[in-house]
């Protein structure tokens, strides 16, 4: 083991100091939920080894873009090693349409590989908490008339593939917003049911104007290939689901389809804390991180 | 040659293959105008070596005891496989003046590991570099002083073992201006002193020194901190008062408090609501800042390194964070009083404040750790 001298002298500041002299590897993600999640839930034992970091505490912003400065950042400035990890809505958010609506995962890990900054394959982080077996535990916990029936636990799988099957059918028209730089809100159609919003959505549309209709008809292509490589499984179906829709706009149609009186990402938190299941994914790449900064 | 030294101030530390740390590695006490640092942090990951450099000097200050040594106490060093240089600059004054030198204090592989340029012995205002090397006995084992160290470097040493053996003036005795090193290695505290030996006893240790290493306190009577207090109680000269003053006034801050020593049982009182109990049965954390509080104001000189392993250890945060503001506030007051320490402790650094400017103290640091790659 060969061990560094450095004088307090060679670096800028307080925080330079403490990043170094931790010894631990930065894993810098979007904001604080996430840090939440990585550190007080599914990694609590890693962080003998890791420092999950949001990015605003290093550089200036918030969001992906920060994390990429943060990761640069502590790489180049404060030499402190680090790898960022982003949600793959950054890929909506920069309109990059045939890697975010990609249908094979190969090809998107392919797409979005990079040393330093891992797009997650989930739309977004809590993306990662639904898993298809809690959903009965959500319906027994949260049902609005309260005990649930079996049936509606029975069912909460099938009605929210139901619901993550009409966010894809929607994803048209989103990218078309989009694209004339207007965002639609989280709780867009939310009172609506399958039939309504998919008119609603045909109509509006109709309305929107070059190139925005332009984008909205290439996302439909792919949107197509997609549902065309729907798994059979429903449990895959979940999963694979969750990487083409908005997490948040799920939730909040979910407490309307499933009857819940509230449903938050913190409950599903603590029902998965409840089985000790924690993102392979994620798993890995806090595991390449490590043999790549391993210590030499 | 007669020359006392006025003024002693470390400048840099040199290590060649000294337990974790490989090769030649330098630790700067200075800032970038030459004035030594007065609070020095070490920090880094454990077996990274923090304890070696505070193990080096020492040693290396533990070489001014005597001519001849039978070991450095460093492993390495004695098995001749690394070595150590400890550079410092001394005002040395031969009755009639005073001069600067860099005195440089060399043991072990290959002997001296650096020869001062010309610009950073101006740097460090002073004119010549003057080595006091200690090599292996040629008539056996261990190490003795070498007859090739300059004379003005032989003088020095010569002066200091002459002054050896005196006992302290005062509490924080500044105007002696001889050099002393003062270690505090992590298995420090105070233990329960045998009670059998309880008696009036010069204690042990009690003199001046290059070089002071305090344990656990308390192994026999003679080195308790008990038997301090009741030395300085018989001695009648304000030390005993001053020093519980400053243990009442530094660590307790009213929650309890240190009394009079009770004579007929020769041994200090910690006065605590309920009534009263032995200092050793104080908390382990609070024990070892009472040591370091009372040892550091006995036995301290004007030219003065204290040097801290594992600086909070055992301590809350509260503890840890006054520590800190005491030793900032000690070097600050006591001119020539340096502190080199370790630590592990993020908020011990943060209260350190290695990047603030302030007044009366001259900081640094050092971090060790292994490579990682970035």
């Amino acid at each position: 083991m060969s061990i560094d001298v450095q004088s307090f002298d060679d670096f800028d500041s307080l925080q330079q100091i403490e990043a170094q002299q931790s010894n631990l590897i930065r894993v810098i993600l979007e904001g604080r939920d996430d840090v939440a999640l990585f550190a007080d839930q599914w990694f609590v034992a890693e962080q003998e080894t890791f420092d999950f970091i949001e990015a605003g505490r290093i550089v200036a912003g918030s969001g992906c873009a920060a994390v990429f400065n943060a990761v640069d950042h502590s790489l180049n400035a404060d030499r402190v090693p680090a790898i960022g990890i982003v949600d793959r809505d950054v890929l909506f958010r920069a309109s990059n349409w045939e890697v975010l609506y990609e249908k094979e995962h190969e090809r998107f890990v392919q797409a979005t590989h990079s040393e330093k900054v891992h797009v997650a394959s989930l739309w977004e982080i809590e993306a990662y908490l639904l898993d298809p077996e809690l959903l009965r535990n959500v319906v027994r916990a949260c049902a609005r008339n309260a005990p649930a029936e079996p049936g509606q636990m029975d069912t909460a799988l099938q009605r929210t593939l139901g619901e993550c099957a009409t966010l894809l059918d929607i994803a048209p028209y989103l990218a078309g917003k989009h694209s004339a730089g207007v965002t639609v809100p989280t709780g867009y159609l939310c009172n609506l049911d399958i039939q309504q919003i998919q008119a609603e959505v045909a109509r509006q549309l109709l309305t929107l104007a070059p190139p925005s209709n332009e984008v909205a008809t290439h996302v439909q292509g792919l949107v197509e290939q997609i549902k065309a490589g729907l798994p059979q499984a429903p449990d895959e179906q979940l999963s694979f689901y969750l990487r083409y829709i908005d997490t948040k706009r799920l939730l909040q149609r979910l407490v309307h389809t499933l009857e819940l009186r509230n449903f938050t990402k913190w409950l599903l938190a603590g029902l998965q804390a409840s089985t000790g299941r924690r993102p392979y994914e994620l798993e890995q790449v806090l595991e390449r991180a490590k043999q790549r900064f391993s210590i030499h | 040659m007669t020359l006392r030294p006025t003024r002693f101030e470390l400048l840099e530390l040199t290590l060649l293959d000294l337990g974790a740390l490989r090769g030649q590695r330098s630790f700067r006490f200075r800032n970038e105008n030459g004035e030594s640092t007065n609070l020095f942090m070490i920090m880094g990951t454990n077996g990274a070596g923090k304890t070696t450099v505070l193990d080096a000097i020492y040693a290396g200050m533990r070489l001014l005891d005597a001519r001849e040594h039978d070991f450095t106490g460093i492993d390495d060093i004695d098995r001749k496989s690394g070595g150590l240089q400890l550079d410092a600059r001394v005002a040395l004054d031969d009755g009639s003046r005073s001069k600067l030198y860099l005195l440089s204090i060399s043991v072990g592989r290959p002997g001296l590991l650096k020869r001062w340029k010309d610009d950073e012995l101006h740097e460090a205002g002073v004119e010549e570099q003057i080595v006091l090397s200690f090599r292996s006995r040629i008539s056996g084992p261990g190490l003795e002083r070498s007859a090739e160290s300059d004379p003005e470097a032989i003088a020095f040493a010569e002066a200091v073992l002459e002054r050896a053996g005196e006992p302290p003036a005062a509490l924080f005795d500044v105007a002696n201006g001889y050099p002393s090193v003062l270690y505090f290695p992590s298995d420090r505290g105070i233990r329960r002193p045998p009670d059998v030996a309880r008696a009036i006893t010069r204690p042990a240790g009690f003199c001046y020194r290059a070089a002071h290493r305090f344990d656990a306190d308390g192994q026999s009577w003679d080195a308790s901190i008990d038997n301090l207090f009741v030395w300085f109680a018989w001695l009648a000269d304000g030390r005993e008062e001053e020093c519980r003053e400053l243990v009442n006034h530094l660590v307790f801050r009213g929650a309890k408090r240190l009394g009079p020593v009770d004579r007929p049982s020769l041994s200090v009182p910690v006065e605590v609501e309920s009534g009263s109990h032995r200092i050793d049965q104080l908390s382990s954390g609070e024990r070892q800042l009472v040591q370091l509080i009372v040892r550091i104001a006995s036995h301290m000189t004007g030219s003065t390194i204290v040097l801290i392993d594992e600086t909070e250890q055992h301590l809350h945060l509260v503890m840890r964070r006054r520590l800190i503001n005491i030793i900032k506030q000690w070097a600050c007051e006591h001119q020539g009083v340096s502190f080199v320490m370790t630590s592990h402790q993020v908020d011990s650094l943060r209260v350190f404040a290695p990047k603030l400017n302030e007044p009366g103290l001259i900081k640094g640091g050092a971090l060790l750790k292994p490579k990682l790659k970035v």
